[in-house]
């Protein structure tokens, strides 16, 4: 009697709409995660997995001075990306929600454009640009100039090509965020004695701290775990987390070792993320749905 | 609109009017386009079985040996139908057949130590070299016994036939660098030259060079090895694989970057930033050419086989073990043959760029024979075999903390 | 001392004396002179009401005094400082939004301290100024909450409060009661008397709504096309308007237009569609021409229909009460004439003797209205 009753009412509909969202991220997320993290614990011997629990491997990346090179490298580069980004992308996305008017849809577009010819393409173009045969460093030579080492084959190419990749996602979020931010509260600001910076300080970024720490997470996660462009940007000494990661499951076969070190870079994105929206108070961030704690 | 057969509309008429006129448009479009689509690919079989049953003969190996004229002609020869799967590596190919590859293709293509493994693995059957003519055609220095790694490990038969042939060596600018200075491993290594050398990123290769020139300066190249076998420069011991690591982050700074495709390096040669660099001198030739062209005066030369010994490859055709009929193995037989034949491999020469293991010198212009060096086809016995690592996670390590370094 | 340097160490002397002046103020969009040569003086203490129609241009000459438009011609002075150059950060001023611009991520208690913090005050100097205005405007308490938990009246009270909390040299309000229901306006116009009394700063305020002017103000610049079509006491705009515009803007006013047949006197006589009327002479009016005569509504009266014992002078027309509207203290009596024209009266209620439908005496007396030429605009 139950369960025709169960068959038959609302509860039934709602398991049946909710189901294939469940097992997309059943089959999709969290079986691939389970998988990756009982192979962190197990080893390889030429090529082959053997089931044999051991903790080696988190030994390995946590405490060897190699992985904790590339460790350090990849962290030091996706802060620097992501603080390099705010810094630029904000603008940008203020410029276009404020002045946008009628253009700002097109703008927008304009700035996702890069996104629509894929990854390496853009990696490779580039390195046209970038490189010591590159458009900057031609340039360079035709005026007289040496060409910028600094250009080429570094770490700074990488910073640059991942700046490049993945700052439309930052503007795109602050922008969205601008689109709901009242700007007339600036006049309000000034009016009360603040200058045009402490206005941005005090009004500006809080009330669009959110669409911030969404832009920076989206910048972080991705350039933390990239792969394609230092292997092409970077140069002899530009091997990054990614890239050992990928070596690990690409070239070596050495799987376990790959899979801790998935985990690890798994663990280090969530912290990042969870830190950065601990910073977010409800009560400040100019929601205007009902107060939490109300 | 006229009334309509199809399914669909029936089940659209409770659908309101002005809904329906549109949906059933629609739908008898999409009908007809289904219906069209469905025709054309049913005439396909209907009209194979018109004819007596057609063998179908499925290759299993490298793309760019996928030549369209070649497979067209055969078909027309011997009235069949060939299609063709790819890799790109070895142990790709060695992966499909374990998991079923043998009864999905009839032939393969592997190169090195891989042929022989196939066999040992019951993965693939003998090549009948009676069966093929044109084998005759090959230079000594890829049968027996010259080149042995065709032949079965503690047996007679032959476990395959050899295709094309090539060497991983140095690419130079004569330029900037002397021969002397080019015709070694140590070329690679030479602080007179930083800032102007580059290597492909693949580990393996750059490991196994360093190997070479390590254990060459360790004089344990001719002394015995550890598995009893002759020297391997994928096999190396602890002592050697430190060696090698010493060496490659002495190059770090030398090189200008590592190259992940050959365009990256062609354009590096040619704007005359990297001087030197590993590769399978398809990018020497196309610079040579256009040398002797008027197109360019860069002026690059390749060292097939430095002083201390080099890479090489020699790579070759198969037959799967799931080839059980006998006319079908005839007709394996016969492609493997129709390849050797000196018309086609000129062709392979010419068009893929791949030096041919056939003996087509008096068929090619001066050029290609010197830059696909086919006077010196003996180099081959001094080149050591493209292969794995016999420890992945030892050079995995070695390889990490150079990279790191 | 040379008389000129004498007169300008005058003028400056004087200029210091007001709250706010400006001199010669002009600002273009474009082809629109949204304001057109203004200059005025707003002294210590005053409650200046800036009075027009939308497009008057009265936002426009706020915004320009608050900073936030630059003037393109003109100076502003403001505490005797010529801010003309300055950012609306430096200039001194408070300002208070028709939609309240409350910071949302801010408690109510640090909206309204912001201005002190900006000016980098004390903890607890900016605590004292902080009591002090939240007992002005009666939010003590409220310190803690967020805007969007208070009401649309108490937004406002936190906005004033905003804006007095630093003691500025002047308060400029932009139609801030626009938002807030009728029965919290008209509260609140009260108040906003009472704030500015207690603390004598300067309030100039912009509306449309030309009773709250009147309500709150001391004196008032009716607005018109970007200039001022007259500034003045509140009650010498209302009893003495100078112009045609004023006249019909202020009060619930009837409006007659007509050409004149005769001239007696001070009076002419006009043709009010059928009806003679005696209507005070304009300057330079002469037979012929036409005259546009403003009545207000509470200069007339009614009386049931022979029933009526006007002042003598008076005009006396009979018409039909079509509708009455009860305010309390008077009702506004709509009648129609016997020339089918419409008039307003305003007079004591008298439910007994007056029904709509009946016959009525309107009357008033011709001195009572103001008299303009027609300039074809009516």
């Amino acid at each position: 009697m139950a369960v025709k009753q169960f068959l038959h009412s609302k509860d039934l509909k709602a398991l049946a709409l909710s189901l294939p969202g469940a097992l997309f991220i059943i089959f999709f997320l969290f079986i691939p995660l389970a998988t990756i993290v009982v192979y962190s614990f197990w080893r390889t011997e030429s090529y082959t997995m053997i089931a044999d629990w051991n903790l080696n491997n988190y030994l390995t990346i946590l405490t060897t001075k190699t992985y904790l090179t590339f460790l350090f490298r990849s962290l030091s580069m996706s802060l620097a990306v992501s603080f390099i980004s705010l810094i630029y992308s904000w603008p940008v996305a203020y410029y276009i929600a404020k002045y946008g008017g009628r253009y700002r849809l097109i703008l927008t577009m304009l700035t996702a454009a890069p996104f629509f010819t894929g990854i390496l393409l853009r990696v490779t173009a580039m390195q046209q640009i970038l490189g010591p045969i590159g458009v900057v460093n031609m340039f360079l030579s035709n005026i007289g100039l040496k060409p910028l080492h600094l250009l080429m084959y570094s770490h700074y190419a990488t910073g640059l090509g991942l700046i490049y990749l993945w700052i439309p996602f930052m503007v795109l979020a602050i922008y969205l965020s601008l689109l709901t931010f009242d700007f007339k509260l600036l006049d309000a600001a000034m009016i009360n004695g603040a200058s045009p910076l402490r206005a941005f300080w005090e009004v500006t970024l809080p009330l669009n701290w959110i669409g911030t720490c969404i832009g920076l997470a989206l910048v972080f996660i991705p350039t933390f775990a990239a792969t394609i462009t230092p292997k092409f940007l970077g140069g002899v000494n530009g091997a990054l987390y990614g890239n050992i990661l990928a070596h690990q499951f690409g070239s070596t076969g050495t799987w376990a070792l790959g899979s801790a070190m998935g985990v690890l870079m798994f663990t280090i994105s969530s912290l990042f993320v969870f830190i950065v929206f601990k910073t977010v108070n409800l009560n400040r961030s100019g929601y205007t749905g009902k107060i939490a704690g109300e | 609109m006229s009334k309509t057969t199809n399914q669909k509309s029936d089940s659209q008429k409770n659908t309101p009017a002005t809904d329906t006129t549109m949906t059933r448009r629609t739908v008898l479009k999409k009908g007809a386009l289904g219906a069209a689509v469905l025709a054309t690919a049913s005439v396909g079989p209907w009209v194979r079985t018109s004819h007596s049953a057609q063998l179908e003969l499925r290759w299993l190996g490298w793309e760019h040996y996928n030549v369209k004229k070649l497979t067209s002609e055969f078909e027309k020869k011997y009235n069949c139908k060939v299609s063709a799967g790819f890799f790109d590596g070895n142990s790709e190919c060695y992966n499909k057949l374990r998991a079923g590859g043998t009864k999905d293709f009839d032939l393969f293509m592997a190169d090195g130590f891989w042929p022989r493994l196939y066999f040992k693995q019951g993965l693939s059957q003998a090549t009948d070299y009676a069966k093929l003519p044109n084998i005759k055609g090959c230079f000594p220095s890829f049968l027996p016994p010259n080149y042995n790694l065709l032949k079965e490990e503690n047996g007679t038969g032959m476990v395959a036939a050899p295709n094309c042939w090539g060497g991983y060596g140095i690419s130079y600018n004569k330029d900037k660098i002397a021969k002397e200075d080019a015709e070694t491993i140590y070329c690679l290594f030479n602080p007179k030259f930083k800032g102007h050398l580059s290597t492909s990123a693949r580990f393996e290769e750059n490991i196994a060079l360093a190997g070479i020139l390590v254990c060459y300066r360790m004089g344990t190249i001719n002394k015995p090895r550890p598995d009893g076998k002759s020297f391997n420069p994928y096999v190396l011991t602890d002592v050697e694989l430190a060696g090698c690591k010493k060496l490659l982050i002495q190059q770090k700074p030398l090189l200008v970057t590592r190259w992940n495709d050959e365009d990256t390096l062609e354009r590096l040669f040619r704007a005359q930033v990297a001087w030197a660099s590993p590769e399978w001198s398809g990018i020497y030739r196309r610079i040579e050419f256009d040398r002797l062209d008027g197109k360019s005066k860069l002026n690059f030369a390749h060292v097939l086989k430095p002083k201390e010994g080099g890479l090489g490859w020699v790579d070759t055709w198969g037959i799967t073990a799931g080839v059980k009929d006998s006319e079908k193995l005839e007709l394996c037989h016969k492609w493997i043959n129709y390849r050797l034949k000196k018309e086609n491999m000129v062709y392979v020469a010419k068009e893929i760029g791949w030096a041919p293991t056939v003996d087509v010198r008096d068929m090619l212009p001066e050029r290609y024979v010197r830059t696909l060096f086919l006077n010196q086809t003996d180099s081959i016995k001094d080149l050591y075999q493209f292969d794995a690592p016999s420890s992945p996670e030892k050079w995995e390590r070695v390889w990490s903390e150079v990279e790191a370094a | 001392m040379d008389t000129n340097k004498f007169l300008f160490f005058f003028k400056d002397m004087q200029t210091s004396s007001y709250a706010l002046q400006l001199v010669e103020v002009e600002k273009q969009f474009g082809d629109v002179r949204a304001v057109d040569n203004v200059s005025l003086e707003v002294k210590k203490g005053e409650f200046f009401a800036l009075l027009g129609p939308s497009g008057s241009g009265k936002t426009t000459l706020l915004r320009i005094i608050a900073g936030l438009e630059s003037a393109g011609k003109g100076s502003v002075f403001i505490g005797g400082k010529n801010v003309t150059k300055n950012p609306p950060y430096a200039r001194g001023i408070g300002m208070v939004f028709q939609d309240f611009l409350l910071f949302p991520h801010k408690t109510v208690g640090e909206n309204i301290a912001f201005p002190l913090k900006m000016k980098k005050m004390s903890a607890t100097h900016q605590q004292e100024q902080l009591s002090w205005v939240l007992d002005l405007v009666r939010m003590k308490g409220y310190e803690d909450r967020f805007p969007n938990q208070l009401s649309g009246g108490q937004k406002q009270r936190v906005a004033l409060a905003r804006g007095l909390v630093a003691r500025p040299d002047i308060l400029l309000l932009d139609e801030p009661l626009a938002n807030l229901d009728r029965e919290l306006r008209k509260e609140m116009e009260v108040e906003m008397r009472r704030f500015q009394a207690e603390i004598d700063i300067p309030f100039v305020y912009v509306t449309h709504n030309q009773e709250e002017a009147l309500t709150l103000s001391n004196r008032i610049a009716v607005m018109k096309d970007g200039h001022f079509e007259q500034v003045g006491d509140k009650l010498e705009l209302y009893d003495e308007p100078a112009t045609a515009f004023v006249a019909s803007f202020l009060g619930l006013n009837n409006t007659i237009s007509g050409e004149v047949l005769r001239q007696e006197n001070d009076f002419s006589f006009i043709d009010w569609k059928g009806i003679e009327l005696k209507i005070p002479t304009p300057n330079g009016i002469k037979p012929g021409d036409r005259i546009a005569y403003y009545l207000r509504s509470e200069k007339m009266h009614i009386n049931p229909h022979g029933k009526s014992n006007p002042v003598d002078g008076s005009i006396t027309l009979t018409a039909v009460l079509r509708d009455i509207i009860f305010k309390g203290q008077y009702s506004d009596y709509f009648v129609i004439l016997d020339n089918d024209e419409e008039m307003v009266i305003s007079d004591v209620p008298d439910i007994e003797s007056l029904k709509i439908g009946g016959k009525v005496d309107v009357s008033w007396l011709p001195s009572s209205g103001f008299s303009f030429a027609a300039d074809g605009e009516e």
